[in-house]
């Protein structure tokens, strides 16, 4: 079922409340430019989490990506927008 | 991004034939590893080591530790996770892959790396991980934090972890020690959907069990003699 764009990063916002519930960031005023790592907070194992949380959530396998693939949080929903397309 | 990467751990490599070529550099190795380490082995708990997928964690201070936890559980195949600059010759290459190891890279640990630790440890292998990241040959007794990556897949497998501690030897002669503490169930501990948060306190745990196994090697009296015989 494909989602639209301001679907996809709702239901990851989701994702990343649930992965960090003490943290301070205001996931909604997030922009798509904001980074992962510095603005996000997550750690490369924090990545490697989310996207786990992610396929479990939006019920999609992702491919041999690593946790240095992603930079930004654009880059996460562009890529499961594709693999929904898929 | 390159979604198109192909996994570098092939299925294959847990055949028949590399199950025979370990034994084989095992049991070989084994006996000058043997003469000239003479590990021994401490339990503060004796509680058995568990059957079917376990992670094992431990301390990394020599580039010889793998050698070292294979010596001390003997009675297990281990799988052990080694950075990819092991494997930049054919030859090396084929070694790792018959020894079962895991080829993980650290600037970008993927997705195809940890779905096959996972799917050893759900198959009932036994993992081995240095969750300190990295060997420091100049730690010491220092135990480095823990990275929460192996807390993760232990996690996701629904595998127990079980701590080792390493004594580091100051002497090439001396006698390897190791320690090994109680099976670490993660899911017990943080439950079913951990945050990140409480997968970073599972981490904190362990290596609290880690220190724990310091602890317990310090306070034999063989420490103490070991003590004495560096200071004279």
């Amino acid at each position: 079922m494909a989602m639209s764009r301001s679907e996809i990063k709702e239901k990851l916002n989701d994702v990343m409340r649930m992965a960090t519930p003490s943290s301070e960031v205001d996931f909604d005023s997030l922009p798509e430019t904001a980074t992962l790592t510095s603005d996000v907070g997550l750690s490369s194992v924090g990545i490697l989490y989310v996207v786990i949380a992610i396929e479990e959530f939006f019920g999609i396998r992702f491919d041999d990506v690593g946790f240095a693939d992603f930079k930004t949080i654009g880059d996460v929903i562009d890529y499961i927008g594709k693999k929904m397309e898929e | 991004m390159n979604s198109e990467r192909k996994s570098k751990n092939k299925p294959a490599r847990r055949g028949l034939f590399y199950n025979f070529c370990y034994d084989f550099v095992k049991v070989t190795g084994a006996i000058p590893a043997l003469v000239w380490l003479r590990p021994k082995v401490y339990r503060p708990v004796k509680s058995k080591i568990p059957r079917g997928g376990v992670m094992v964690t431990a301390n990394h201070g020599t580039l010889i530790d793998p050698i070292i936890m294979h010596l001390a559980i003997p009675s297990r195949r281990l799988h052990c996770l080694a950075t990819k600059d092991l494997f930049n010759t054919k030859l090396k290459r084929t070694f790792f892959e018959l020894m079962h190891c895991v080829i993980v890279d650290k600037e970008n640990f993927t997705m195809s790396a940890f779905r096959e630790v996972t799917s050893r440890l759900s198959e009932g292998k036994m993992v081995v991980i240095f969750p300190e990241g990295s060997v420091d040959v100049h730690s010491g007794d220092n135990i480095r934090a823990f990275k929460s990556g192996a807390v993760l897949m232990a996690h996701k497998a629904g595998a127990p972890i079980l701590p080792v501690y390493i004594v580091r030897r100051t002497r090439w002669y001396e006698r390897q020690r190791i320690v090994i503490g109680e099976p670490f169930d993660v899911r017990a501990e943080i439950g079913e959907r951990p945050s990140l948060e409480d997968m970073e306190r599972a981490t904190t745990m362990l290596h609290e069990r880690e220190l724990a196994l310091r602890e317990y090697f310090e306070s034999l009296p063989i420490y103490r003699k070991l003590q004495k015989t560096k200071e004279t």
